[in-house]
Protein backbone atom coordinates (compact mmCIF):
# COMPACT_ATOMS: atom_id res chain seq x y z
CA UNK A 1 0.00 0.00 0.00
CA UNK A 2 1.20 3.88 -0.82
CA UNK A 3 -0.33 6.31 1.51
CA UNK A 4 0.24 9.61 0.64
CA UNK A 5 -0.68 12.62 3.43
CA UNK A 6 -0.20 16.28 2.80
CA UNK A 7 -0.19 18.52 6.23
CA UNK A 8 0.89 22.12 5.94
CA UNK A 9 1.46 25.22 8.75
CA UNK A 10 0.98 28.44 7.11
CA UNK A 11 3.66 30.85 8.85
CA UNK A 12 2.68 32.37 11.97
CA UNK A 13 1.49 36.18 10.66
CA UNK A 14 0.43 37.99 13.72
CA UNK A 15 3.39 39.71 14.40
CA UNK A 16 2.66 41.46 11.38
CA UNK A 17 -0.72 42.51 11.81
CA UNK A 18 -1.80 45.86 14.18
CA UNK A 19 -4.56 44.21 15.38
CA UNK A 20 -2.52 40.87 16.16
CA UNK A 21 -4.49 38.76 14.74
CA UNK A 22 -4.11 36.06 12.47
CA UNK A 23 -3.95 35.08 9.09
CA UNK A 24 -3.74 32.22 6.94
CA UNK A 25 -2.19 33.60 3.86
CA UNK A 26 0.55 31.09 2.68
CA UNK A 27 2.85 30.99 0.28
CA UNK A 28 3.54 27.08 -0.46
CA UNK A 29 1.69 24.47 -2.68
CA UNK A 30 1.62 21.45 -2.49
CA UNK A 31 0.18 18.05 -4.38
CA UNK A 32 -2.02 15.97 -3.11
CA UNK A 33 -3.51 19.17 -1.42
CA UNK A 34 -3.01 19.01 2.19
CA UNK A 35 -6.95 18.17 2.72
CA UNK A 36 -7.00 15.04 0.31
CA UNK A 37 -5.18 11.89 1.46
CA UNK A 38 -4.54 9.02 -0.85
CA UNK A 39 -4.20 5.77 -0.33
CA UNK A 40 -3.16 3.09 -3.49
CA UNK A 41 -3.40 -0.47 -2.68
CA UNK A 42 -1.14 -0.40 -5.98
CA UNK A 43 0.35 2.29 -7.71
CA UNK A 44 -1.45 3.22 -10.80
CA UNK A 45 -0.31 2.25 -14.46
CA UNK A 46 0.47 5.41 -15.65
CA UNK A 47 2.66 6.08 -11.95
CA UNK A 48 1.86 9.19 -9.87
CA UNK A 49 3.40 12.61 -9.26
CA UNK A 50 4.07 14.55 -5.76
CA UNK A 51 5.00 18.49 -6.01
CA UNK A 52 5.83 20.51 -2.97
CA UNK A 53 6.61 24.57 -4.35
CA UNK A 54 7.43 27.49 -1.53
CA UNK A 55 7.25 30.54 -3.38
CA UNK A 56 9.92 33.37 -2.63
CA UNK A 57 8.58 35.66 -0.02
CA UNK A 58 10.43 39.01 -1.74
CA UNK A 59 8.34 38.35 -4.40
CA UNK A 60 4.83 39.18 -4.93
CA UNK A 61 2.14 36.82 -5.76
CA UNK A 62 4.35 34.00 -5.60
CA UNK A 63 1.48 31.67 -4.06
CA UNK A 64 0.40 31.38 -7.03
CA UNK A 65 3.36 31.12 -9.05
CA UNK A 66 4.21 28.15 -6.79
CA UNK A 67 0.61 26.44 -6.80
CA UNK A 68 1.37 26.79 -10.85
CA UNK A 69 4.40 25.10 -10.57
CA UNK A 70 2.99 22.34 -8.75
CA UNK A 71 0.35 21.97 -10.88
CA UNK A 72 2.73 21.98 -14.09
CA UNK A 73 4.47 19.17 -12.35
CA UNK A 74 2.20 17.00 -11.96
CA UNK A 75 0.20 16.73 -15.19
CA UNK A 76 3.82 16.35 -16.21
CA UNK A 77 4.29 20.03 -18.59
CA UNK A 78 6.70 22.05 -16.20
CA UNK A 79 9.64 21.34 -19.19
CA UNK A 80 7.57 22.08 -22.29
CA UNK A 81 4.70 24.38 -21.22
CA UNK A 82 6.34 26.47 -18.55
CA UNK A 83 6.08 29.34 -20.70
CA UNK A 84 1.64 29.15 -20.83
CA UNK A 85 1.87 28.74 -16.79
CA UNK A 86 4.23 31.86 -16.90
CA UNK A 87 1.65 33.48 -18.60
CA UNK A 88 -1.59 31.86 -16.60
CA UNK A 89 0.49 33.23 -13.67
CA UNK A 90 0.02 37.13 -15.22
CA UNK A 91 -3.02 36.52 -16.54
CA UNK A 92 -4.47 35.53 -12.71
CA UNK A 93 -2.70 38.76 -11.03
CA UNK A 94 -4.47 41.16 -13.96
CA UNK A 95 -7.79 39.42 -13.46
CA UNK A 96 -7.41 39.15 -9.82
CA UNK A 97 -6.42 42.65 -8.63
CA UNK A 98 -7.56 44.57 -11.95
CA UNK A 99 -6.82 47.89 -10.08
CA UNK A 100 -3.19 46.97 -9.48
CA UNK A 101 -0.95 50.23 -9.45
CA UNK A 102 1.95 51.83 -8.24
CA UNK A 103 4.45 49.81 -6.44
CA UNK A 104 1.89 46.53 -6.10
CA UNK A 105 2.44 46.52 -10.53
CA UNK A 106 5.99 47.57 -10.50
CA UNK A 107 6.75 45.06 -8.37
CA UNK A 108 4.05 42.33 -9.79
CA UNK A 109 5.63 43.19 -13.27
CA UNK A 110 9.12 42.17 -11.75
CA UNK A 111 7.77 38.12 -11.36
CA UNK A 112 7.27 35.91 -9.25
CA UNK A 113 9.13 33.50 -7.85
CA UNK A 114 9.40 29.66 -6.45
CA UNK A 115 11.29 26.91 -5.47
CA UNK A 116 10.35 23.30 -6.48
CA UNK A 117 10.70 19.69 -5.65
CA UNK A 118 9.09 17.09 -7.70
CA UNK A 119 8.89 12.97 -7.03
CA UNK A 120 7.51 10.95 -9.75
CA UNK A 121 6.71 7.09 -8.89
CA UNK A 122 5.88 4.73 -11.36
CA UNK A 123 5.05 0.99 -11.32
CA UNK A 124 8.13 -1.54 -12.43
CA UNK A 125 8.14 -4.55 -13.73
CA UNK A 126 10.18 -7.10 -11.49
CA UNK A 127 11.77 -7.20 -7.96
CA UNK A 128 11.84 -3.39 -7.21
CA UNK A 129 7.92 -2.09 -6.32
CA UNK A 130 8.20 1.19 -8.37
CA UNK A 131 11.10 3.22 -10.05
CA UNK A 132 11.51 6.85 -8.40
CA UNK A 133 12.58 10.12 -9.74
CA UNK A 134 12.66 13.70 -8.14
CA UNK A 135 13.20 16.47 -9.76
CA UNK A 136 14.20 19.98 -8.26
CA UNK A 137 15.02 23.53 -8.26
CA UNK A 138 16.10 25.23 -4.79
CA UNK A 139 16.04 24.27 -1.22
CA UNK A 140 12.57 22.54 -0.97
CA UNK A 141 14.17 18.89 -0.27
CA UNK A 142 13.69 15.22 -0.29
CA UNK A 143 14.51 12.81 2.02
CA UNK A 144 14.17 8.90 1.70
CA UNK A 145 14.05 6.80 4.53
CA UNK A 146 14.44 2.88 4.38
CA UNK A 147 14.85 0.59 7.29
CA UNK A 148 15.63 3.28 10.07
CA UNK A 149 17.96 5.19 7.84
CA UNK A 150 18.06 8.34 6.12
CA UNK A 151 19.34 7.36 2.87
CA UNK A 152 18.79 10.15 0.57
CA UNK A 153 19.04 13.93 0.79
CA UNK A 154 18.11 16.20 -2.27
CA UNK A 155 19.26 18.57 -3.72
CA UNK A 156 20.83 19.65 -0.55
CA UNK A 157 22.60 17.37 1.99
CA UNK A 158 23.50 19.64 4.91
CA UNK A 159 21.62 22.00 7.06
CA UNK A 160 24.39 24.77 6.77
CA UNK A 161 23.03 24.56 2.63
CA UNK A 162 20.13 26.54 3.38
CA UNK A 163 20.17 29.93 2.68
CA UNK A 164 18.45 32.82 1.95
CA UNK A 165 19.02 33.13 -1.40
CA UNK A 166 18.20 29.63 -3.16
CA UNK A 167 17.97 28.78 -7.02
CA UNK A 168 13.97 29.25 -7.81
CA UNK A 169 11.91 29.05 -11.36
CA UNK A 170 11.06 32.27 -12.25
CA UNK A 171 8.20 33.76 -14.36
CA UNK A 172 10.41 35.96 -16.09
CA UNK A 173 9.72 39.80 -16.31
CA UNK A 174 5.77 41.43 -17.32
CA UNK A 175 7.11 44.76 -19.44
CA UNK A 176 4.55 46.92 -20.20
CA UNK A 177 2.84 46.37 -23.29
CA UNK A 178 5.09 42.84 -23.79
CA UNK A 179 3.23 40.49 -25.47
CA UNK A 180 4.87 37.79 -23.38
CA UNK A 181 7.49 37.75 -20.06
CA UNK A 182 11.32 38.62 -20.97
CA UNK A 183 12.69 34.63 -20.02
CA UNK A 184 16.04 34.97 -21.96
CA UNK A 185 18.24 35.03 -18.60
CA UNK A 186 15.77 32.56 -16.87
CA UNK A 187 17.85 28.82 -16.00
CA UNK A 188 16.23 25.98 -16.97
CA UNK A 189 13.06 25.15 -14.44
CA UNK A 190 14.47 22.38 -13.29
CA UNK A 191 18.75 22.03 -12.06
CA UNK A 192 18.68 18.62 -10.54
CA UNK A 193 17.69 15.00 -10.51
CA UNK A 194 18.32 11.61 -9.32
CA UNK A 195 16.26 8.56 -9.55
CA UNK A 196 16.39 5.05 -7.82
CA UNK A 197 14.05 2.01 -7.24
CA UNK A 198 11.24 1.62 -4.41
CA UNK A 199 11.54 -1.09 -1.61
CA UNK A 200 8.95 -1.65 0.69
CA UNK A 201 8.74 -0.02 3.80
CA UNK A 202 10.50 2.94 2.25
CA UNK A 203 9.32 6.20 2.97
CA UNK A 204 9.51 9.95 1.07
CA UNK A 205 9.50 13.05 2.81
CA UNK A 206 9.18 16.16 0.49
CA UNK A 207 9.39 19.59 2.57
CA UNK A 208 9.51 22.94 2.01
CA UNK A 209 12.76 24.60 3.78
CA UNK A 210 11.76 25.63 6.97
CA UNK A 211 11.04 22.09 7.71
CA UNK A 212 13.58 20.53 5.76
CA UNK A 213 15.89 22.42 7.60
CA UNK A 214 14.73 21.49 10.56
CA UNK A 215 14.75 18.09 9.40
CA UNK A 216 18.55 17.92 8.54
CA UNK A 217 19.81 19.63 11.93
CA UNK A 218 17.95 17.12 13.92
CA UNK A 219 19.06 14.05 11.55
CA UNK A 220 22.78 15.77 12.13
CA UNK A 221 22.71 15.67 15.95
CA UNK A 222 21.30 12.06 16.10
CA UNK A 223 17.83 12.26 16.29
CA UNK A 224 15.45 10.35 14.12
CA UNK A 225 13.01 13.43 12.96
CA UNK A 226 11.03 11.14 10.89
CA UNK A 227 9.58 9.13 13.41
CA UNK A 228 8.74 12.41 15.07
CA UNK A 229 6.68 13.79 12.21
CA UNK A 230 5.16 10.50 11.40
CA UNK A 231 4.31 9.92 14.45
CA UNK A 232 1.76 13.59 13.84
CA UNK A 233 -1.70 11.67 13.23
CA UNK A 234 -3.07 15.28 11.54
CA UNK A 235 -2.92 19.08 10.71
CA UNK A 236 -4.28 19.80 14.32
CA UNK A 237 -1.37 17.67 15.72
CA UNK A 238 1.13 19.19 13.31
CA UNK A 239 0.04 22.73 13.11
CA UNK A 240 0.13 22.12 17.27
CA UNK A 241 3.46 20.58 16.55
CA UNK A 242 5.22 23.20 14.66
CA UNK A 243 3.95 26.07 16.64
CA UNK A 244 5.84 24.62 19.21
CA UNK A 245 8.85 24.10 17.39
CA UNK A 246 8.74 28.36 16.43
CA UNK A 247 8.49 29.25 20.05
CA UNK A 248 11.17 26.86 21.07
CA UNK A 249 13.17 28.80 17.93
CA UNK A 250 13.79 25.41 16.34
CA UNK A 251 11.83 26.08 13.42
CA UNK A 252 11.76 29.07 11.39
CA UNK A 253 8.86 31.17 11.16
CA UNK A 254 8.03 30.03 7.79
CA UNK A 255 5.06 28.68 5.90
CA UNK A 256 5.82 24.70 6.42
CA UNK A 257 4.98 21.71 3.92
CA UNK A 258 5.46 18.52 4.59
CA UNK A 259 4.05 15.86 1.48
CA UNK A 260 4.63 11.95 3.54
CA UNK A 261 4.53 9.21 0.79
CA UNK A 262 4.49 5.68 2.92
CA UNK A 263 5.11 2.47 0.73
CA UNK A 264 3.32 -0.39 4.15
CA UNK A 265 1.72 -3.09 3.96
CA UNK A 266 -0.87 -1.41 6.34
CA UNK A 267 -1.33 2.69 6.34
CA UNK A 268 0.84 2.88 9.77
CA UNK A 269 -2.05 4.61 11.70
CA UNK A 270 -5.48 6.40 10.47
CA UNK A 271 -4.69 9.77 10.06
CA UNK A 272 -7.23 12.03 10.93
CA UNK A 273 -7.29 14.39 8.28
CA UNK B 1 18.38 42.39 16.12
CA UNK B 2 14.45 42.75 16.37
CA UNK B 3 12.70 42.52 12.95
CA UNK B 4 10.64 45.08 11.62
CA UNK B 5 6.66 43.74 11.50
CA UNK B 6 3.75 46.03 11.10
CA UNK B 7 3.60 45.58 15.20
CA UNK B 8 7.01 46.86 15.63
CA UNK B 9 7.92 49.03 12.71
CA UNK B 10 11.22 50.16 11.75
CA UNK B 11 12.21 53.60 11.32
CA UNK B 12 14.55 55.73 9.07
CA UNK B 13 15.07 59.87 9.59
CA UNK B 14 16.89 61.44 6.49
CA UNK B 15 18.88 64.38 7.85
CA UNK B 16 19.86 66.63 4.58
CA UNK B 17 21.74 69.44 4.20
CA UNK B 18 20.15 72.08 1.88
CA UNK B 19 22.65 74.77 2.43
CA UNK B 20 23.57 76.96 -0.61
CA UNK B 21 27.02 75.09 -0.85
CA UNK B 22 24.70 71.78 -2.24
CA UNK B 23 23.43 73.27 -5.15
CA UNK B 24 23.38 71.79 -8.15
CA UNK B 25 24.87 68.07 -8.69
CA UNK B 26 25.52 67.50 -5.14
CA UNK B 27 21.40 68.43 -4.40
CA UNK B 28 20.01 66.32 -7.39
CA UNK B 29 21.82 63.69 -6.60
CA UNK B 30 21.21 63.29 -2.73
CA UNK B 31 17.47 63.83 -3.29
CA UNK B 32 17.79 61.10 -5.89
CA UNK B 33 19.23 58.76 -3.50
CA UNK B 34 16.99 59.31 -1.07
CA UNK B 35 13.89 59.26 -3.29
CA UNK B 36 15.23 55.39 -4.53
CA UNK B 37 15.73 54.85 -0.77
CA UNK B 38 12.23 55.79 -0.56
CA UNK B 39 10.75 53.90 -3.37
CA UNK B 40 12.76 50.30 -2.17
CA UNK B 41 11.66 50.12 1.23
CA UNK B 42 8.05 50.61 0.07
CA UNK B 43 8.77 47.56 -2.67
CA UNK B 44 10.36 45.85 -0.17
CA UNK B 45 7.24 46.33 1.95
CA UNK B 46 5.02 45.20 -0.65
CA UNK B 47 3.48 41.80 -1.19
CA UNK B 48 0.99 41.20 -3.33
CA UNK B 49 -1.61 44.08 -3.87
CA UNK B 50 -0.36 45.32 -0.15
CA UNK B 51 2.13 47.59 1.16
CA UNK B 52 2.89 46.46 4.76
CA UNK B 53 3.58 50.06 7.18
CA UNK B 54 6.65 47.87 8.31
CA UNK B 55 8.45 50.91 8.58
CA UNK B 56 7.55 54.46 9.08
CA UNK B 57 10.12 57.52 6.65
CA UNK B 58 10.95 61.02 7.15
CA UNK B 59 13.63 63.88 6.00
CA UNK B 60 14.29 66.61 7.37
CA UNK B 61 15.79 69.53 5.36
CA UNK B 62 18.05 72.05 6.56
CA UNK B 63 19.31 75.51 4.97
CA UNK B 64 17.19 78.77 4.61
CA UNK B 65 14.34 76.38 5.04
CA UNK B 66 14.73 74.00 7.93
CA UNK B 67 11.75 71.32 8.04
CA UNK B 68 9.73 68.61 6.55
CA UNK B 69 11.51 67.94 2.97
CA UNK B 70 8.53 66.14 1.92
CA UNK B 71 5.60 67.83 1.26
CA UNK B 72 2.32 66.89 2.81
CA UNK B 73 -0.86 68.62 3.95
CA UNK B 74 0.46 68.57 7.60
CA UNK B 75 4.71 69.73 7.99
CA UNK B 76 4.99 68.44 11.67
CA UNK B 77 3.77 64.52 10.73
CA UNK B 78 7.38 63.97 9.57
CA UNK B 79 7.38 59.91 9.66
CA UNK B 80 5.43 58.43 7.40
CA UNK B 81 4.43 54.95 6.93
CA UNK B 82 5.12 53.40 3.99
CA UNK B 83 1.73 52.79 2.66
CA UNK B 84 1.26 56.66 2.85
CA UNK B 85 4.30 57.86 1.20
CA UNK B 86 2.93 54.99 -1.31
CA UNK B 87 -0.44 56.79 -1.88
CA UNK B 88 1.71 60.11 -2.59
CA UNK B 89 2.51 61.66 -6.18
CA UNK B 90 1.25 58.06 -7.50
CA UNK B 91 2.64 58.15 -11.43
CA UNK B 92 0.70 56.82 -13.88
CA UNK B 93 4.03 54.79 -15.10
CA UNK B 94 5.08 52.66 -11.68
CA UNK B 95 8.45 52.70 -13.20
CA UNK B 96 8.68 56.19 -12.32
CA UNK B 97 10.90 56.87 -9.35
CA UNK B 98 8.29 60.37 -7.07
CA UNK B 99 10.08 62.83 -5.91
CA UNK B 100 8.85 62.68 -2.26
CA UNK B 101 12.38 64.77 -1.98
CA UNK B 102 13.04 67.53 -4.28
CA UNK B 103 16.52 68.76 -4.78
CA UNK B 104 16.98 72.43 -2.39
CA UNK B 105 20.27 74.58 -1.95
CA UNK B 106 20.16 78.08 -0.02
CA UNK B 107 21.60 79.49 3.38
CA UNK B 108 23.66 78.08 5.90
CA UNK B 109 24.36 74.94 7.58
CA UNK B 110 21.97 74.54 10.65
CA UNK B 111 22.69 71.18 11.48
CA UNK B 112 21.94 71.41 15.18
CA UNK B 113 18.46 72.50 14.61
CA UNK B 114 17.84 69.64 11.75
CA UNK B 115 19.23 67.13 15.08
CA UNK B 116 16.76 69.33 17.72
CA UNK B 117 14.01 68.60 15.23
CA UNK B 118 14.86 64.53 14.68
CA UNK B 119 15.29 64.35 18.36
CA UNK B 120 11.35 65.99 18.97
CA UNK B 121 10.27 63.37 16.22
CA UNK B 122 11.84 60.59 17.97
CA UNK B 123 11.11 60.74 21.57
CA UNK B 124 7.43 60.32 20.55
CA UNK B 125 8.29 57.62 18.13
CA UNK B 126 10.32 55.29 20.25
CA UNK B 127 7.45 55.71 23.14
CA UNK B 128 5.28 54.76 21.07
CA UNK B 129 7.17 51.87 19.61
CA UNK B 130 9.14 50.49 22.26
CA UNK B 131 9.44 47.22 21.41
CA UNK B 132 10.57 48.02 17.64
CA UNK B 133 13.94 48.15 16.01
CA UNK B 134 16.52 51.06 16.56
CA UNK B 135 15.40 53.95 14.53
CA UNK B 136 17.52 54.55 12.28
CA UNK B 137 19.24 58.74 11.55
CA UNK B 138 21.19 59.23 8.38
CA UNK B 139 22.49 62.77 8.27
CA UNK B 140 24.01 63.71 4.85
CA UNK B 141 26.01 67.55 4.39
CA UNK B 142 28.66 68.42 2.61
CA UNK B 143 30.22 71.19 4.64
CA UNK B 144 30.36 72.64 8.31
CA UNK B 145 27.20 73.35 10.66
CA UNK B 146 27.13 76.93 11.57
CA UNK B 147 27.64 75.04 15.49
CA UNK B 148 29.25 72.36 15.28
CA UNK B 149 29.88 71.88 19.12
CA UNK B 150 25.91 72.63 19.98
CA UNK B 151 25.40 70.16 17.14
CA UNK B 152 27.37 67.52 18.77
CA UNK B 153 25.81 67.81 22.30
CA UNK B 154 21.92 67.56 20.10
CA UNK B 155 23.55 64.23 18.29
CA UNK B 156 24.51 62.99 22.00
CA UNK B 157 21.33 63.04 23.37
CA UNK B 158 19.76 61.66 20.35
CA UNK B 159 21.82 58.60 20.41
CA UNK B 160 21.03 58.09 23.96
CA UNK B 161 17.23 57.32 22.90
CA UNK B 162 16.40 53.62 22.55
CA UNK B 163 13.97 50.85 22.10
CA UNK B 164 13.75 47.81 23.71
CA UNK B 165 16.31 46.77 20.36
CA UNK B 166 19.06 49.13 21.56
CA UNK B 167 20.21 53.07 20.69
CA UNK B 168 19.03 55.28 18.04
CA UNK B 169 21.71 54.20 15.26
CA UNK B 170 22.96 57.78 13.98
CA UNK B 171 25.17 57.75 10.21
CA UNK B 172 26.71 60.94 8.92
CA UNK B 173 28.01 60.92 5.66
CA UNK B 174 29.39 63.49 4.44
CA UNK B 175 30.02 64.35 0.55
CA UNK B 176 32.02 65.41 -1.14
CA UNK B 177 32.63 66.16 -5.30
CA UNK B 178 36.49 66.57 -5.32
CA UNK B 179 38.70 64.07 -5.23
CA UNK B 180 39.80 64.52 -1.36
CA UNK B 181 41.11 62.55 0.88
CA UNK B 182 38.16 60.51 1.66
CA UNK B 183 37.55 58.18 4.80
CA UNK B 184 34.52 55.55 4.61
CA UNK B 185 33.20 53.68 7.62
CA UNK B 186 36.81 54.11 9.61
CA UNK B 187 37.55 52.62 13.29
CA UNK B 188 38.90 54.98 15.54
CA UNK B 189 42.41 53.91 15.40
CA UNK B 190 41.75 54.44 11.54
CA UNK B 191 41.00 57.80 11.33
CA UNK B 192 43.60 58.73 14.06
CA UNK B 193 45.94 57.83 11.32
CA UNK B 194 44.05 60.65 8.75
CA UNK B 195 45.22 63.48 7.79
CA UNK B 196 42.19 65.60 6.45
CA UNK B 197 44.53 68.68 7.32
CA UNK B 198 42.26 72.36 8.02
CA UNK B 199 38.81 69.67 7.99
CA UNK B 200 40.06 67.65 10.46
CA UNK B 201 38.34 68.78 13.52
CA UNK B 202 34.58 68.58 11.76
CA UNK B 203 35.30 65.52 10.18
CA UNK B 204 36.51 64.26 14.22
CA UNK B 205 33.29 66.03 14.99
CA UNK B 206 30.80 64.14 13.05
CA UNK B 207 32.92 60.74 13.57
CA UNK B 208 32.05 61.04 17.18
CA UNK B 209 28.48 61.80 16.34
CA UNK B 210 28.37 58.79 14.83
CA UNK B 211 27.59 55.02 15.80
CA UNK B 212 29.60 51.40 15.69
CA UNK B 213 28.27 49.58 13.03
CA UNK B 214 26.67 46.44 13.79
CA UNK B 215 28.38 43.12 12.42
CA UNK B 216 25.55 42.71 9.92
CA UNK B 217 26.86 45.91 8.71
CA UNK B 218 30.44 45.03 8.68
CA UNK B 219 29.73 42.14 6.50
CA UNK B 220 27.56 44.00 4.03
CA UNK B 221 29.89 46.97 3.68
CA UNK B 222 32.91 44.59 2.95
CA UNK B 223 30.79 43.36 0.04
CA UNK B 224 29.48 46.70 -0.95
CA UNK B 225 33.39 48.54 -0.80
CA UNK B 226 35.69 45.52 -1.83
CA UNK B 227 39.31 46.15 -1.65
CA UNK B 228 42.44 46.86 1.05
CA UNK B 229 40.17 49.72 2.83
CA UNK B 230 37.71 47.19 3.99
CA UNK B 231 35.60 48.60 7.01
CA UNK B 232 36.40 46.03 10.34
CA UNK B 233 34.73 45.46 13.45
CA UNK B 234 34.50 48.91 15.09
CA UNK B 235 33.92 50.72 12.23
CA UNK B 236 32.07 53.16 12.89
CA UNK B 237 28.54 54.34 10.57
CA UNK B 238 30.77 57.45 9.27
CA UNK B 239 31.84 58.85 5.60
CA UNK B 240 33.95 61.77 4.96
CA UNK B 241 34.55 63.50 1.24
CA UNK B 242 32.61 60.75 -0.04
CA UNK B 243 31.48 60.33 -3.38
CA UNK B 244 28.39 61.17 -4.77
CA UNK B 245 28.15 57.41 -6.35
CA UNK B 246 28.62 56.37 -2.73
CA UNK B 247 25.36 57.63 -1.41
CA UNK B 248 23.22 54.39 -2.59
CA UNK B 249 25.93 52.23 -1.46
CA UNK B 250 26.22 53.74 1.95
CA UNK B 251 22.43 54.19 2.55
CA UNK B 252 22.05 50.41 1.78
CA UNK B 253 24.43 50.01 4.75
CA UNK B 254 22.72 52.61 7.00
CA UNK B 255 19.17 51.43 6.52
CA UNK B 256 20.12 47.81 7.74
CA UNK B 257 20.14 48.55 11.69
CA UNK B 258 16.30 48.80 12.03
Amino acid sequence: MLAITSLQVPKDNSANLPDGGASNHCEDACSPPPDRPIRYTELPADGIRLAVSDGVSNTSFSGIWAALLVRAYVTGGIEEQLSTYRLEWWDRVTTGWPNLAGTPLKKARTGAAATMLGLSLTPTVGESLAAWRADACGDSCLVLVRKGQAILKFPLEQASQFNRMPPSIRTGEFKKDAANPATENEPAPLVGCTTGSVEPGDIFLLMTDALAKWFYTEQEEGGQPWAELGALTGPGEFEQWATENRTAGKIENDDVTLVLAEFVKEAPHERVL
Amino acid sequence: MARATRKTPGCVLFLLDCSSSMYGEKSENLAKCVNETIQEFISVCTNGAETLDRFHIGAIRYGNETGNAIEIDNPSDFLQPVSALEQMLLPEDPSEIRQWVKARAGGGTPMKEAFEIAYGILEKWTGEHPDSPRPTVINVTDGQANDLVGTQAEAEKLRSMKTADGEVFVFNIHISENKSTSVVLPTEAAMQKMDLGRESEFANGLFKMSSELTNEMVTLAETVFPGKDQPKPGAKGFAFNAQLTWLPKLFQIGTMAG
